[in-house]
């Protein structure tokens, strides 16, 4: 018993020496990293409080949590896109986060735009959106696969996987998805109806859709937006897409779930994978002249010439449309391209050739979108009565449409200058809606507007919203994955969502965001926040701390630019 | 006070009786500053919380729009942060672009109408174009579109500001050297041999300092009156917490109609500080020029 | 004032202000071309699509020119500038001056109020205040200097709170309640409609910008009731209020008239916060929205108009200065 007890305090001593000479070794080693080794000062981009206010508070916190482990930053806010793009998306890329924002709308329930934009090689260049040289060639395959995949089950497999290889690599996540609040007067209008991503009530189905309840039966939409001329040639931004929706038909239309649906075509059929036959409506153009096949065969030709960067991804694809009848087209593709149908049948405005043939020539012009005063002859179902640039648009209701004649007898859409404008005109009755849910109200004027009888306040799900990228191009620190690692674990998504997105945001993570159940992939897991985790990440990878607390690279740094290439 | 110290000197009024010339708006108006000073040396002492520090409820939600009361005196903003730390913390900003602008201007001004004035000519001529150019900008449309060109930092607000700013006392100062320059005493100077840099500083400057001190707090007012309305457009120094920012943030939020005290206290708090700087430029007006009455 | 120049002199002085300014104005032009040029990256990312490919924003990069060296650039510029094109808008497509105009008038129908207001108020008040003089003088320039010290946008925020949001008195925000059935320009401008969206945002200017004609009114009364005449007209046996109005005032009147000239830039500048308050449809708000959306066209065209105009003013000050007090002119 007694040998035995010794002998376990002797084994206990030893084990304890040993720990203690190592541990001290260790110690010595910290205290005196070789100053090459220093994680230099990083460059944090991101946007300012009056750009987009929760995402610059998120950033602020995470830059003070990466102080903490001995991360030295410098943040730079952006007031605006263009500034940001220009300053993350330039040579020679010295940043090592940037934390911005993409805006959900129908487009993108596909899942193909956010794949590839933010991430493929062809956007990497300057200007590019995918910031940070994401390059993992797996990756690269994969978002180049799905998109010739017309099986939808087969392509989903394969989005669900360059889903979870792009968050496994942690490039790219979402802190939060926008969780908007829409409001409408309800004692005017019935049957609202809400479409998935991201245009809220900005769809043509829901104003086509509802019903006035009173004597006032214009539809009065009012957004945060100085209106701009329209032009269907010209196309910024999605309230003109919006506005100029009502004016021109598709020939689908997306159901509210999303769901590419005939409109001005009655059908399609798919003959084989690059070949569509489309059959139209017998419709009519403002003016009473027949919308015909040649109307559809020139509107891809002209928007092929004069593409605005909402049209282009719908003619792309094009290769040809064939006129087969008076009501009938083939449409043939350059590849098979599985988001055709969603991006060109229900994203291509359909122009009437009498109007558009010659137009540079007649009104001398150097392209389209310069005609100034443009005849806006459409087949939808709003006719423009008026176009006042700075204050908003006049339409009557187009009673003899084909389809969807409205209920409405016409609609008027106002801009305002800021969120509290246009809260007081919908809470005094000036205006019935507003529409696309990227605008969100703020979370006082919902409270307000849940109070009043006359508005009801509906929650719409962003398939978009404010995310973080790390920089991965040569002589960037985040080359290594467990810094990148190290980091995430110290985005903390519930401060985010609750203490500065004030509840109006869900946390994020994956790039098809679960808003969009369709194509999201509920396994993707982004590191959860715990800043414990983010030392010992660091530890683990053989990080080191000075006396100071700066953190310094592992000795022999070799970065592990992608986890998921090496298993 | 040593500014107004060197104004007395230079005007040649009594040492001890200073404080009779002073009216008592620029006694208020320099009390008042010192005030501020102090507040911003001190301010993260002063202050109950940090800028950033989320006020919490005892059921952990944050305090959001707390109305003025007892430990939140200016309430809370939409954050759940206490406005009057915000205010209290603010004040550095205001002052150190205000100062530094300040300074930038009046040096440029003074430097630019010292020149003009003085040398006349062609000199004249083209400092005097340059003022025209700057006057042709408007403050702060200008201004704010250089920050958007550039990148807003508390430094390149500065440097907007007094980019554009300058050309008012460059003018003053000119006429001020040009009626200066005509005077006996500087003919004298010049027949016994005095080289033209030396009247400049030794003659001609004295007389053009005291007006140069008169505009030193005036273009502080003015600085700290554009970069309220530059951070209140947006387009401040993201890192720095402002009044204008505040006052930004509570006209975005939506909160304004009912949180009076989130808009009230920071515009307060510009509108003091530019008074005191105001008034206090008032008191060496009649110190440095005792003949305006 | 009484001698007259000989007019050749007058009239070289008019040329040579004249040439100084145009010369002035081209410096501006280049100044702000170049402030616009020489930044980094990437002008098109505004108005095209956020996730365009970069394929598309190349094109444009070619169409608007923005791909050429620099100095070709500006040369196109001058170019154009000189044969009145200033280019078309890059988000609109339009000839920038059909998007500059309408904002222009909008701005310019609160700046005329505004002027009116503060220089016929300021002035009156500066004329009493140092005719009065003593504590009433003292309690002026304390006003002046209140009124000087007041963020017009705050005024703005408050005004609005109190009288539109809680009293409902006026309208929130905007030019007019209506422009749907929007009719001719008398009919916008001089309706009971535009006065009372007009008002909130004419008062938030009015009394920061009354400070400065109370200021030189003030110093000017007191330097012209020193002067001879007035004593003059004083032993004659004047009433008081005949000799402030019709013999002080007109005198003094000259230095407030003038420094309206250098009012419209002031008014600009101090016009940006108020319009972005109160939404109004203006120039500065389109100014600066033009700047932050890279839309350089709008912005630059804007810029040099202000820029026009205030120097326009100046000259014509100038001259009137000039012709009134033939010294200057020598």
């Amino acid at each position: 018993m007694v040998t035995r007890r010794r002998w376990s305090r002797l084994v206990c001593s030893l084990v304890l020496a040993v720990l203690l000479v190592v541990s001290m070794s260790t110690v010595g080693m910290a205290a005196e990293p070789a100053a090459d080794r220093l994680v230099p000062d990083i460059l944090v981009l991101g946007p300012s409080p009056a750009w987009v206010t929760p995402q610059n508070e998120a950033m602020l916190a995470l830059v003070a949590e990466m102080g903490k482990v001995g991360l030295k930053t410098t943040y730079e806010a952006l007031p605006n896109w263009p500034a940001f793009v220009r300053r993350a998306s330039s040579k020679p890329w010295k940043w090592g986060i940037a934390a911005g924002s993409f805006a959900g709308r129908p487009a993108r329930l596909d899942p193909h735009e956010f794949l590839t934009t933010g991430l493929t090689q062809a956007y990497a260049g300057e200007g590019g959106t995918n910031f940070g040289g994401y390059a993992n060639p797996k990756f690269q395959e994969l978002a180049a696969r799905q998109a010739e995949i017309m099986e939808p089950k087969a392509r989903k497999a394969l989005v669900f996987e360059a889903q979870k290889l792009v968050a496994d690599d942690l490039y790219f996540q979402y802190q939060y998805n926008g969780r908007s609040l829409i409001g409408y007067n309800q004692q005017a209008w019935d049957n609202a109806v809400m479409t998935a991503g991201g245009n809220a009530f900005a769809s043509i189905t829901n104003m086509v859709s509802i019903i006035p309840k009173g004597a006032d039966r214009t539809i009065k939409v009012g957004e945060i937006y100085r209106p701009r001329p329209l032009n269907p040639f010209n196309i910024p931004s999605a309230h003109e897409y919006f506005n100029l929706r009502l004016v021109y038909d598709t020939l689908a239309e997306l159901s509210p779930a999303g769901v590419p649906e005939p409109w001005l075509a009655r059908s399609w059929k798919m003959v084989d994978d690059t070949t569509i036959d489309v059959e139209l409506r017998e419709a009519h153009w403002h003016d009473g002249k027949p919308v015909t096949a040649e109307d559809v065969a020139f509107t891809f030709q002209m928007y092929q010439k004069h593409p605005p960067g909402y049209i282009k991804p719908g003619v792309d694809p094009v290769r040809s449309v064939v006129v087969t009848g008076p009501r009938s087209a083939r449409f043939k593709l350059a590849k098979p391209f599985a988001p055709f149908i969603h991006f060109s049948f229900s994203g291509v405005l359909i122009v009437p050739r009498h109007v558009w043939d010659g137009v540079v020539e007649r009104e001398k012009v150097k392209q389209p979108d310069e005609w100034a005063t443009p005849n806006l002859t459409g087949s939808g179902p709003f006719k423009v009565v008026k176009v006042v640039p700075g204050e908003g648009y006049v339409y009557t209701a187009n009673k003899t449409h084909y389809l969807k004649p409205p209920r409405a007898d016409g609609l008027v859409y106002k801009g305002f200058a800021n969120s509290e404008a246009r809260f007081l005109a919908l809470a005094s009755g000036q205006i019935d809606f507003h529409t696309i849910a990227f605008y969100t109200l703020t979370a006082d004027q919902a409270k307000e507007a849940k109070a009043s009888p006359a508005l009801k306040v509906v929650e719409a799900r962003d398939i978009g919203g404010a995310w973080v990228t790390f920089n991965l191009r040569e002589g960037s620190p985040f080359q290594d994955y467990a810094l990148r690692r190290a980091v995430s674990h110290l985005i903390d998504r519930k401060k985010i969502v609750e203490d500065f997105a004030l509840g109006l945001a869900e946390p994020g993570c994956s790039v098809i965001a679960p808003a969009n159940a369709q194509w999201h992939n509920p396994a993707v897991r982004c590191p959860e926040h715990d800043p414990g985790k983010a030392r010992q990440v660091l530890v683990d990878a053989g990080y080191q701390w000075d006396g100071k607390g700066r953190l310094y690279f592992p000795v022999n740094h070799k970065p592990t630019l992608y986890p998921s290439l090496k298993r | 006070m040593p500014a107004l110290r060197v104004a007395l000197k230079l005007s040649g009024s009594r040492e001890g009786g200073w404080l009779a010339d002073v009216e008592p708006i620029g006694l208020v108006g320099i009390a008042m500053f010192c005030v501020l000073a102090l507040v911003a040396i001190l301010g993260p002492s002063l202050a109950p919380y940090t800028a950033d520090e989320i006020i919490r409820l005892p059921d952990g939600r944050a305090a959001r729009l707390l109305p003025p009361g007892p430990g939140h005196p200016f309430g809370t903003n939409g954050f759940g942060r206490d406005v009057f730390s915000q205010v209290i913390l603010g004040s550095r900003g205001a002052l150190v672009v205000g100062l530094a602008a300040a300074v930038s201007v009046v040096t440029v001004g003074m430097l630019m109408g010292l020149v003009a004035g003085y040398c006349r000519g062609i000199a004249d001529t083209i400092l005097m174009r340059a003022t025209d150019i700057a006057y042709a900008l408007p403050l702060e449309p200008a201004a704010i579109i250089l920050l958007a060109l550039t990148r807003p930092t508390v430094w390149t607000t500065t440097a907007a500001i007094s980019l554009l700013a300058w050309r008012d006392v460059a003018r003053v100062i000119r006429a001020q050297v040009l009626s200066t320059a005509t005077q006996p005493f500087i003919k004298a100077a010049r027949l016994a041999g005095a080289g033209h840099l030396r009247i400049m500083l030794r003659h001609i400057l004295p007389n053009v300092l005291p007006l140069v001190l008169v505009y030193l707090p005036v273009s502080m007012g003015r600085a700290v009156l554009a970069e309220a309305a530059i951070s209140f457009r947006g387009y401040g120094d993201p890192s720095v917490l402002t009044w204008g920012q505040m006052l930004q943030q509570a006209f975005m939020s939506g909160a304004a109609r009912q949180a009076w005290w989130w808009i009230l206290a920071p515009g307060l708090a510009i509108n003091l500080a530019v008074i005191s700087v105001f008034f206090a430029s008032r008191s060496l007006e009649r110190v440095v020029n005792p003949h305006v009455r | 004032m009484t001698e007259t120049v000989p007019v050749p002199g007058r009239w070289r002085y008019i040329v040579r202000r004249l040439l100084e300014n145009v010369v002035s104005l081209a410096i501006v032009a280049a100044l702000i071309f170049f402030a616009f040029r020489l930044i980094p990256g990437d002008p098109v990312a505004a108005f095209v699509d956020p996730l365009a490919d970069p394929e598309t924003k190349r094109a444009l990069m070619v169409r608007f020119g923005l791909d050429r060296p620099v100095w070709e650039q500006y040369a196109l510029y001058v170019k154009n500038v000189l044969t009145g094109d200033f280019g078309i808008s890059f988000s609109t497509k339009r000839p920038v001056f059909m998007d500059i105009g309408p904002p222009f008038t909008n701005t310019l129908m609160l700046v005329v109020p505004v002027a009116v207001i503060s220089y016929g108020l300021g002035s009156l008040l500066g004329f009493v205040f140092g005719y009065v003089g003593g504590r009433w003088d003292l309690y002026g320039s304390a006003v002046f200097l209140v009124l000087r010290s007041t963020p017009p946008f705050w005024v703005g925020l408050l005004l609005m709170m109190f009288l539109a949001y809680h009293l409902q008195w006026l309208p929130i925000s905007g030019m007019r309640s209506s422009w749907t059935a929007e009719g001719s320009f008398v009919e916008t401008f001089f309706s009971w409609d535009f006065v009372r969206h007009a008002t909130l945002p004419v008062i938030s200017g009015a009394i920061y910008f009354t400070g400065l004609p109370l200021l030189v009114a003030r110093g000017s009364i007191r330097q012209v009731l020193g002067e001879d005449f007035i004593d003059l007209a004083r032993a004659k046996g004047l009433s008081e209020t005949a000799l402030l109005f019709r013999h002080a005032a007109r005198c003094a009147l000259l230095p407030v008239v003038t420094q309206t000239s250098l009012f419209l830039g002031w008014a600009m500048g101090g016009l940006v916060t108020i319009e972005q308050v109160f939404s109004w449809p203006g120039l500065g708000r389109l100014l600066v929205a033009a700047a932050a959306s890279s839309d350089y066209p709008v912005a630059m065209a804007a810029l040099l108009l202000l820029a026009v105009i205030i120097m326009s003013l100046n000259l014509l000050t100038d001259v009137l200065y000039a012709s009134l007090d033939p010294r200057t002119a020598s």
